[in-house]
């Protein structure tokens, strides 16, 4: 069986691999810019078009992924969003904690949320930093 | 840097008193003073404690988990709290992370205090 590897993780295309993504955003983030990441975010999905839930969504998910790498990981990381043929596709990495130890991705009510409101996240997780990206299928859910 | 207004007054609605708190801003994980807030007010022991939020422009989990507190606490000792009249943005946060089934939502203070 050629699963996507350890974990039982979706296989999402990274940057390099989908050639059709438009970059829509690209923002280095801390626990002072989350307000800021937080307008950008907005600006962007208000110029999709989006409707007024489905945008909510998209700017708590990576409000909450930014907040969990504040908070549990390096303390800040980036947001890199694009718009791909999957649909609008939001990744958000760390350097990873101080401490060495990869930080709880799994857990939390944040965490929840994320999963409750996207169609695929996938999570990438070890002592060099933390990936985590989630795609926004292009139905409304 | 996310600002958040959290204010505390007591007064008196048609059913018996009542404590409201106010947030006006953002609540997110480095907004502290909601948690604080919170926590001082209930150690009051209200009997109805009311989280106005249609001045509050967006909520985190972080933000979420603190009321979810203070609700739990008012409950062990007999007392309430509910969510007055929450933007639309709010409104779609408490949906997705299900605090509306969870927690009494009002559309004004006097609906609560009831």
């Amino acid at each position: 069986m050629s699963g996507p590897g350890p974990g039982r993780l979706a296989r999402v295309s990274g940057p390099s691999e989908a050639s059709s993504a438009r970059t829509l955003c690209d923002e280095a983030f801390d626990a002072a810019s989350l307000h800021s990441l937080r307008d950008r975010v907005a600006a962007c999905v208000t110029a999709l078009g989006l409707a007024e839930d489905r945008a909510m969504s998209v700017i708590l998910v990576v409000h909450e992924l930014a907040a969990n790498a504040v908070r549990h990981g390096a303390g800040s990381g980036r947001l890199l969003m694009q718009a791909t043929t999957e649909g609008l596709r939001c990744q958000v990495s760390d350097s990873g904690p101080a401490s060495g130890q990869p930080w709880p991705v799994r857990q939390g009510h944040g965490l929840w949320i994320v999963r409750k409101a996207v169609d695929t996240v996938t999570v990438q997780s070890g002592p060099g930093g933390s990936l985590v990206a989630v795609v926004f299928g292009a139905t409304p859910s | 840097v996310t600002e958040l207004t959290v204010t505390a007054s007591e007064e008196v609605g048609p059913g018996g008193p009542r404590t409201v708190v106010r947030l006006v801003g953002e609540a997110d994980l480095t907004t502290p003073a909601l948690g604080d807030v919170l926590q001082a007010e209930c150690a009051k022991r209200p009997r109805l404690l009311l989280v106005d939020a249609s001045r509050l422009a967006f909520i985190d989990s972080a933000a979420i988990h603190e009321i979810v507190r203070a609700h739990r606490t008012l409950r062990a000792s007999g007392s309430r709290l509910a969510l007055i009249s929450p933007t639309p943005a709010v409104a779609r946060v408490l949906e997705l992370s299900g605090l509306d089934t969870v927690i009494p939502v009002h559309a004004s203070a006097d609906e609560a205090g009831a």
